[in-house]
């Protein structure tokens, strides 16, 4: 075997078993996440390293090191490297066979001799394929990470992890690689709802031709596209006989308007409804709703994006919702947009598409009032039947914990950056197939740049040293000592001008 | 119960009340002592540079007696560290650092015969590898954990069916010793907890009133006598070979094995310490015991013999491994069966 050699499996308590082995290191290359191998009876079986135990009998009684040490250093008076020994626990992945993992049936011999995994038997134990997207490298091993776009989509994604731990990066990073795919793997068209402005960057320099912004400020709502029933859903206060009302009169101002062949607006929904005849309060009601509603200058004669402009394959739109305060508004326009995506994908009238929904938590909450659930159901909607019609998700998320769990669930592949909040990792244990106890731990310790991939997209749980970004960082998303600086600088400016001008 | 614990404390608060207040008097007076091989009571000892190669020797022992013969296993190493202004700068194992174990088995052994085989069998495993750890090694010292003569109670009454391997003891005591001197090498044993009344038998020789003595074994009382980094004078292994069972049996290495006691760490009991007479002096031998034992003040003891020690022992895996192997070939027979008090049903 030419690989190296990187210990020796031992017999144990526990093992060795079908499930798990330990093996004593005899080169110090070996680490936490490392994929080994070790030849059975049965053939080539594949390990990952739990964990790595270091011991040393020198050093495991506290007082009697501490006092030798006040004279002179342990090391002085003892061999107390030759007492060291560093265990790698193992979990016993499967036998690799004919191209194939197949369950272990039968246990790592102790004394067997166990080596670095063969990078190419890596390669396609873990199902990275060579038109696959390129997120960075597995993290101990000279291998680059490339996902197939079905595993990693069809069944959608999240990418949970705390404020600052890469999520945006790993995002623009994936972004990329949809962007960069060639016409005869196929490509998808992404649509990314940008909260932070964070996206921006890509207008920039290589994906520029790519990719169009849309200013969340200039986008409308055609509201004669809007049928009653997403009126009452954006309006979820209406009670049973105001919904009635609003149907009735939406569907005879559409078919007059047709008729017409001309779009209508709020302004007109709201004029039909003070003409129409219905109990006062039940009018006074709906006004003051549709009045609401047409303050936050969503709705107009024609949408703004169409949808040919904002669904094309291989590029990429953004809608920039970043300088929008209402969080109702934005609602408002992820829900449209998304319904409108995937009825239209479903009649096969748009290319295959990704919904990239950051801060998804604040779109798909799991416990939130009713008017502030508008845009959670066509996401669980989504979530559970978009596989069918080619309609993926990406939901990228801080707060897993405030995640419905219906659409976090049906995300087949996660990614984890670093989280730290305990509720938000009991969230993810829970949502999330996969993930055990060792792993959970790992999500906690994880550095910026590193994320566990879990699910669909890889046939084991991998650990990946993202790698750097194509694409330009959008000015929103620059440090706040860089923010600072320049707010100064052109405050300078400014008193410069001022004072020239005098 | 409480009175008779209250008893207890109050007697043994009261000998070393008595050791203490006799330790005081000992140190005060400059006596002569029959038997005492040097002039002073008690000496300084002077701490040593190591600049010197020391070796040890310690053996582990596990046994396991069955329906139908007793299962021992042992192992003894040695190790050698060399110094370098009093720093460790080399080391090694002979016959490796880990090394195997030897399986004995004896069958049809009256208890008493059970217990000196398995002492003289660990005792040959320990001397045979310290004979050959001084032709390998070559080491200045070589230190043995425990005596450098076999105990009284390790002897075999002459007609049980071990007295052969007591005989064959014997003899590797007496080729370790022509080794030693052969090689220039001091032979010495590092006794942790020693019963030996020797020292208060010379006292008492001087002292016949004092009754405390007779309630006091050597490091009960040397412990109130010696202050850190001092020694006792160095004596004879006993006032008669020639009449000691055990020294009679070395004949004339018997009368060369002298001992004495120091002190080496402020807060541990004194170390008792036997050697060959030889080429290093008493003092040149306390020196280099005590440099190589002071290093912890709570353990007084060479770490070499700690190193060795734990080089030597045995886990009960060991024998349990030699019993599994047994047991596979022999297959479930009445022999290997163990004793029904180590099979009880319930516990």
């Amino acid at each position: 075997m030419a690989n190296s050699e990187l210990g020796t499996v031992i017999s144990t308590f526990e093992g060795p078993t079908t499930a798990n082995f330990a093996f004593v290191i005899s080169n110090t290359k070996v680490r936490k996440g490392q994929f080994v191998q070790t030849q059975t009876e049965d053939g080539l079986l594949i390990g990952m390293v739990l964990e790595i135990t270091r011991a040393n009998r020198y050093f495991e009684r506290a007082e009697s090191v501490a006092e030798y040490e006040k004279n002179s250093s342990m090391v002085a008076s003892f061999p107390t490297q030759d007492w060291e020994y560093v265990i790698a626990n193992t979990k016993a992945l499967g036998l690799f066979k004919d191209r194939n993992l197949i369950r272990s049936t039968f246990p790592a011999a102790p004394g067997a001799k166990v080596h670095e995994t063969d990078i190419d038997m890596l390669r396609e134990f873990l199902g990275f394929v060579e038109n696959g997207l390129n997120i960075g490298k597995l993290q101990n091993h000279d291998v680059e990470v490339k996902l197939p776009l079905n595993n990693l989509f069809q069944k959608h994604l999240a990418m949970l992890a705390m404020s600052g731990a890469g999520k945006s990066y790993l995002a623009s990073v994936i972004l990329e690689e949809l962007l960069d795919r060639k016409p005869e793997y196929g490509r998808l068209s992404v649509v990314v709802v940008d909260v932070h402005g964070e996206y921006l960057g890509f207008k920039q320099g290589a994906y520029a031709d790519r990719t169009s912004v849309f200013d969340g400020r200039k986008i409308r709502v055609g509201l004669h596209k809007v049928s009653p029933q997403m009126l009452c859903e954006f309006l979820p206060e209406l009670n049973s006989v105001q919904r009635r009302e609003i149907s009735k009169i939406m569907g005879e101002l559409r078919a007059e308007r047709k008729e017409m062949g001309t779009a209508y607006g709020m302004p007109d929904l709201i004029a039909r409804i003070e003409q129409a005849d219905m109990n006062k309060a039940v009018k006074s009601s709906l006004v003051g709703w549709l009045l609401e509603l047409d303050t936050y200058k969503l709705f107009g004669k024609g949408d703004y994006p169409i949808m040919d402009e904002l669904c094309r394959p291989g590029r990429l739109s953004v809608l920039d919702l970043s300088d929008l305060d209402s969080q109702k508004k934005k609602q408002l326009i992820v829900a449209y947009f998304a319904k409108k995506l995937f009825r239209q994908r479903k009649k096969g009238k748009i290319p295959p598409f990704a919904l990239l929904v950051e801060e998804a938590h604040n779109f798909c909450r799991e416990k939130a009032k009713a008017s502030m659930s508008i845009s959670k159901p066509i996401i669980e909607t989504i979530a559970r039947e978009g596989r069918k019609f080619g309609a993926s998700l990406i939901l990228v998320s801080q707060r897993p914990v405030q995640l419905s769990t219906t659409a976090l669930s049906q995300c087949n592949t996660n990614i984890f950056l670093r989280v730290t909040n305990p509720y938000d990792i009991k969230h993810i244990a829970e949502s999330c197939e996969g993930i055990d106890f060792s792993m959970q731990n790992s999500i906690t310790s994880l550095r910026v740049g590193e994320a566990l991939i879990v699910g669909e997209a890889v046939s084991h749980p991998i650990f990946v040293k993202v790698r750097k970004r194509k694409s330009v960082k959008s000015s929103k998303g620059e440090s706040l000592e860089t923010l600072a600086k320049k707010f100064e600088e052109m405050e300078v400016k400014k008193k410069e001008d001022v004072e020239a001008f005098i | 119960m409480y009175e008779r614990l209250a008893e207890i404390v109050k007697g043994i608060e009261e000998l070393e009340r008595q050791r203490g207040e006799l330790s005081e008097r000992l140190r005060s007076k400059s006596e002569l002592f029959p038997e005492a091989l040097e002039k002073e009571l008690t000496k300084k000892i002077e701490p040593k540079k190591l600049n010197l190669k020391v070796a040890a020797v310690d053996g582990g022992l596990l046994a396991q007696e069955f329906h139908g013969f007793d299962l021992v296993v042992a192992r003894a190493v040695a190790v050698l560290f060399e110094y370098q202004d009093s720093l460790l700068a080399g080391h090694k194992y002979h016959p490796r650092a880990f090394a195997e174990v030897e399986i004995d088995v004896m069958s049809a052994l009256e208890s008493h015969d059970y217990n000196w085989h398995k002492g003289l069998f660990r005792l040959k495993k320990e001397l045979e590898i310290a004979c050959e750890g001084v032709e390998k090694f070559e080491p200045e010292f070589m230190l043995l954990d425990g005596s450098i003569v076999p105990l009284v109670s390790d002897k075999p009454a002459d007609d049980s069916p071990v007295h052969g391997s007591y005989v064959q003891v014997i003899s590797l005591y007496k080729k370790l010793y022509e080794t030693c001197e052969k090689k220039g090498c001091t032979l010495a044993g590092v006794i942790k907890d020693s019963r030996g009344k020797r020292f208060v038998e010379i006292l008492q020789k001087k002292f016949r009133d004092e009754r405390i003595l007779e309630k006091s074994s050597d490091t009960s009382l040397i412990h109130f006598l010696l202050k850190t980094g001092e020694r006792t004078f160095a004596f004879n292994y006993s006032a008669d070979p020639a009449k000691n069972q055990v020294l009679r049996d070395l004949s004339e290495w018997g009368r060369k094995i002298n001992a004495f006691y120091i002190k080496p760490v402020e807060k541990d009991r004194p170390l008792r310490v036997e050697f060959l007479d030889g080429k290093h002096s008493f003092d040149e031998i306390a020196s280099v015991i005590y440099s190589l034992s002071r290093i912890n003040k709570n353990y007084g003891y060479p770490a070499v013999l700690i190193e060795a020690d734990m080089r030597a022992a045995l886990d009960k895996v060991e024998l349990e491994r030699a019993y599994r192997e047994l047991f596979m070939k022999l297959g479930m027979r009445s022999s290997i069966m163990p004793l029904r008090r180590d099979s009880r049903p319930f516990r």
